[in-house]
């Protein structure tokens, strides 16, 4: 009865706003391409608007305040799982994970609608299927190999005991206004449903923030549900850990920002769960990630051995790769020793889009648009490019190495999907994004155009709510269409995280990722490989013992190569780069394998994108460094595609032509597939409606090995 | 006599007469129960929007009644709610009310029990989200009371390990290596075969004369959905139609076509597909059980409480109450 007085109200509010807007212009809004964003005026005013906001309600304190103590209380939980029942690796094989998975435990993704469990998230790794808080049953079509829970530290399982009112902590004050708020009964997906949801929940961190400074809130009852969830979770990941088969980690994330919403987000993963910490540091214990680091560092000297993951560079607004500390001084030896000890890699892409580089960094690099989210993660304020990309960062810890710095930059790469369902996504056919109730249905995901009250009348009240302080960008209208704006339809179905390992354990995935031997993909489970060696020659490619060979004399991704050691009067030679790459599957093949190549001198940092191999056993231009055109093809109306063209495998033994033997230099290598649909389109079709004209109809999706450097002295 | 003169009295008849009349009328007039629906037209096609915007089809007739159904079971745990007074005893409803006098200005100068008996004067807590998930819930949690549900016994167990089985059973695995020959190699590859043949060369020996190969060259323990993953179907599809020829054989066999080219392979172990046990799974099956056992007793429980009202507008919702 009260929803359809709601509804009723609402009709009449759009009603009104669609009146007091019929006189004004009716002039379309389309977004241009995401990486085009910073070009467009209404957004650029959008976020001259935010940053006033921000600003504000940093005054207020409620985001950045430290509410807790940190502590390196332990807890000891002894060893957990069973021993191998095999113990023979011989080699090292691509091992397929999500580092970066959200469930019921996070206060947001509770707010999503989200009641899948770190137990349930695992099953889901696993093969079985789990629900999508919009009803829908989400399955991989076959099993990831680890999985890491990564809930929100910051409240962890604060919002599921508030909203459970069989928990202690639903009976303060504080927990009323969510109580059963994921009961079946209460999980409407309709827009006026999930604007209730989100108004309820828009006042989550602030009360309890507050609540809790002003004794309100006991902050040792928050602390015994936090400790509690977190503990939960480490149960969960030793209940599924299955030794040889199914790796999950101890782990959660630690979401803090700068006061103007630049991501500073990382996760968070332990080695193993024989010791460790009583409860997460997160925010609350410090926005400023030194911290972070201290206390993990403090933690190590304890036997509690874990490293963070930075991700959403590309949301940081230049604050994730910045060449200042917290306080604002220069970097400095101490900092970036502490960072890379911390931080040996990165998430170069997840669903709320790709930091790998952007076009306006990268102008030569034509690959390098893919799946650019434009905004500072969760507000629609863009975000400052400098700063937010991994490449440059690459290079400024080039740069900073020239100057006789530690590089605190030198990170391999990983993808993960950063879900708040408990369900990685990461195919494009399947794609439903990772905001639950939010995005459940692909008028909410913006990929076709929206109906009803999201539709026309709502794309009025917003223009109308727009001149009063609202949001301009939540709605857009494109060729008489509306659709949802905002940060949602720039959203990718990425990533996933391999780790070349002996074996499915903690213990080798682990070591996989502390050596930065592990890749990212945008989604499909593509293999590459890349060494570097002085002594390389063509028959690594040729004969079976080639990858012995290359482990043998080179060094692999994530690894440093020194200078040629020539004897005397010998002359120094150049290294060869051994670079294989084979397709997935179940994807699309291969269209060509490339080298990425960054470099300092004294005129500065530069970088260089070449083709090494190309399918079809065609040769590269030597004039361009590209590969000519394959043919590849895919048709919009069904997403299909020409499989006759492209590779299931491709290699290269590459010889860097511009190599100096006294140039510090990274490289990394990239395997592109075939053109195929992006899950805007895939939606599109499913509704029977074109591609929304805006976003891209196809995508390549691609494999980034770790980078090699190239160490001059 | 004396006792009849005592029970002639006028009062005594009026009181006698009253209380015939009144169980007279309760027989032939009762009460009547209060009716629940029917469902508007507008909020039967809010219903229909929202599933069109879901599945971007339209709801087919069967779909609709359920969904009236369902909303109007949520008006009938509301209504009982209202019915038994819930909204003016519960802490929760109590707070919310204040809360949202507070937030409409409404708080001046006056009391929180004045600003709730406000409230339900302006009928608040019958179009507040919150007081209504509030209400339902606590009917829902006083009908789970009233009609627990059945705790699962060992044969329920039993019976749902058995029906279960086939889903459950752990799969076969294979260990091997393999010598790798790519697809532009299928000539080559059969002269190498006839060598390794020939002089009966062990798989170390063997190898050296394949090619480099990605994913590496040996595979322990390996599921065919792991190995598919490797190297797609159709080698798994070859490598399961093997061992189905002959079981027990071990040693070389292929050469297996994969997505990559050609695979010759020196089987070193197999282990078959086998059920799982009841202890490595029990847990599991526990906990399905008792969802499910829990969300049957609630159905039921909320069948019974519709014979307390008439239904309005749509088909009882009786789906599953066994």
């Amino acid at each position: 009865m009260n929803r359809f007085a709601n509804q009723q109200q609402s009709v009449a509010l759009s009603a009104l706003a669609l009146l007091l807007t019929a006189c004004s212009d009716g002039s379309n809004q389309a977004l241009s391409l995401p990486s085009e964003a910073h070009e467009n005026e209404t957004l650029i005013a959008q976020t001259a608007a935010a940053d006033i906001r921000f600003e504000q309600q940093a005054i207020n304190g409620t985001r950045s305040a430290q509410i807790f103590e940190t502590e390196t209380d332990l807890l000891e939980l002894g060893a957990s799982g069973a021993e191998l029942s095999v113990k023979a690796p011989v080699e090292r094989k691509a091992f397929f994970g999500d580092l970066h998975v959200h469930t019921t435990y996070s206060f947001d993704g509770y707010a999503f609608g989200t009641l899948a469990t770190p137990y349930d998230a695992y099953r889901f790794a696993k093969g079985e299927a789990i629900a999508n808080p919009a009803g829908f049953n989400m399955q991989l079509s076959r099993p990831l190999d680890f999985y890491a829970v990564t809930d929100h530290g910051m409240f962890l399982g604060l919002a599921e005991a508030a909203a459970d009112t069989s928990t202690e902590f639903s009976k303060n004050a504080f927990s009323e206004p969510y109580h059963g708020l994921n009961a079946p009964e209460n999980m409407g997906a309709s827009s006026l449903d999930v604007l209730n949801r989100m108004r309820t929940f828009s006042s989550f961190m602030p009360a309890a923030v507050s609540q809790i400074r002003n004794g309100e809130l006991d902050r040792d009852e928050v602390l015994g549900v936090v400790r509690s969830a977190w503990l939960d979770s480490i149960n969960a990941a030793d209940e599924f850990y299955d030794p040889g088969t199914f790796t999950t980690f101890a782990a959660y994330e630690y979401t803090s920002s700068t006061d103007d919403r630049g991501n500073l987000h990382r996760n968070v993963v332990f080695q193993d769960t024989n010791k460790l910490p009583r409860e997460p540091f997160s925010r609350l214990h410090s926005q400023n990630p030194e911290d972070l680091w201290q206390w993990m560092d403090d933690l190590r000297s304890k036997g509690v051995e874990s490293l963070a993951i930075p991700h959403n560079s590309n949301g940081s607004n230049g604050q994730m790769f910045k060449l200042v500390d917290w306080a604002g001084d220069p970097l400095d030896d101490d900092y970036a020793q502490q960072r890379i000890r911390n931080e040996p890699i990165v998430e170069i892409t997840q669903i709320k889009g790709t930091s790998e580089t952007h076009p306006m960094l990268s102008s030569k690099d034509e690959l390098a648009s893919f799946e650019i989210m434009p905004y500072r993660v969760a507000t629609t304020a863009l975000s400052q490019i400098e700063g937010s990309y991994v490449r440059e960062a690459l290079l400024n810890g080039l740069a900073l190495e020239r100057q006789g710095m530690t590089n605190p930059y030198q990170f391999g790469f990983i993808g993960s999907s950063d879900t708040h369902t408990g369900a990685s996504q990461n195919v494009e056919s399947k794609f439903v994004s990772k905001l639950g109730l939010l995005s459940g249905t692909a008028e909410q995901r913006g990929s076709v155009p929206a109906s009803g009250l999201a539709g026309e009348l709502g794309y009025q009240a917003n223009r109308v709510l727009a001149k009063f302080g609202g949001n301009p960008v939540l709605r857009v209208k494109i060729n008489g269409n509306v659709y949802t704006g905002g940060a949602t339809p720039t959203f990718g179905a990425s990533g996933v995280a391999a780790a070349w390992a002996e074996e499915n354990t903690r213990e080798s995935l682990y070591s996989a990722f502390r050596r930065k031997e592990v890749y990212a993909t945008s989604g499909p489970r593509m293999q590459i490989r890349l060494f570097a060696g002085f002594g390389f020659d063509e028959s690594l490619l040729t004969q079976a013992d080639g990858i012995e060979r290359a482990y043998a004399t080179g060094v692999t991704m994530g690894g440093n190569l020194g200078p040629y050691e020539a004897t005397e009067g010998e002359q120094s030679i150049q290294p060869g780069f051994l670079v294989m790459a084979s397709a997935d599957t179940q994807s699309a093949p291969l269209q060509r394998l490339q080298i990425v190549k960054g470099w300092v001198d004294a005129d500065g940092t530069h970088e260089e994108v070449v083709d090494v191999a190309c399918a079809g056993g065609a040769a590269v231009n030597p004039k361009t460094s590209r590969c000519p055109d394959n043919g590849a093809k895919v048709d919009i109306s069904d997403c299909s595609i020409n499989e006759e063209t492209g590779a299931a495998q491709l290699s290269a033994l590459w010889r860097d032509p511009e190599f100096k033997a006294d140039q510090r230099a990274f490289y990394y290598a990239r395997a592109i597939e075939n053109p195929t649909c992006r899950w805007s389109t895939w939606d599109a079709n499913r509704a029977g409606v074109a591609p929304r004209p805006d976003l891209p109809a196809t995508i390549q999706e691609r494999a980034w090995s770790s980078p090699i450097h190239y160490v001059s002295e | 006599m004396s006792r009849l003169t005592r029970l002639n009295k006028p009062w005594l008849h009026f009181i006698v007469l009253g209380v015939v009349l009144y169980l007279l009328q309760s027989a032939l007039f009762p009460e009547p129960k209060p009716t629940v629906g029917p469902l508007s037209e507008a909020r039967i096609a809010t219903l229909k929007e929202q599933w069109r915007v879901s599945t971007g089809r339209e709801p087919t007739e069967e779909q609709l009644s359920g969904f009236i159904a369902v909303e109007l079971d949520r008006d009938m745990l509301m209504q009982h709610a209202l019915d038994l007074e819930f909204h003016l005893h519960d802490s929760i409803v109590y707070e919310r009310l204040i809360r949202n006098m507070k937030f409409l200005q409404f708080a001046q100068g006056r009391s929180d029990a004045e600003l709730f008996e406000q409230a339900l004067e302006m009928r608040l807590h019958l179009d507040d989200e919150v007081v209504k998930r509030r209400l339902i819930q606590m009917v829902e949690q006083r009908l789970l009371a009233k009609y627990p549900p059945v705790e699962p016994t060992a044969k329920d167990i039993d019976a749902v390990f058995e029906s279960r089985k086939t889903e459950l059973q752990h799969p076969p695995r294979y260990s091997f290596e393999h010598v790798f020959f790519g697809t532009d190699q299928a000539s080559r590859m059969l002269s190498v075969i006839a060598k390794i043949s020939d002089e009966n060369l062990d798989i170390q020996a063997a190898r050296k004369l394949g090619a480099p190969f990605i994913q590496g060259h040996r595979f322990l323990r390996q599921t065919p959905e792991q190995l598919a993953r490797n190297f797609g179907r159709h080698f798994v599809e070859a490598l399961v139609e093997a061992m189905e020829r002959e079981p027990t054989k071990l040693g070389w066999l292929g050469p297996m076509p994969s997505a990559y080219g050609f695979h010759y392979i020196w089987l070193e172990d197999f282990e078959p597909a086998r059920d799982a046990e009841l202890p490595e799974i029990k847990q599991q099956l526990l906990i399905d059980l008792n969802y499910r056992a829990k969300k049957r007793a609630l159905r039921c429980a909320i069948a019974t409480l519709r014979s307390e009202y008439v239904m309005q507008g749509g088909a009882s919702n009786e789906q599953g109450c066994q």
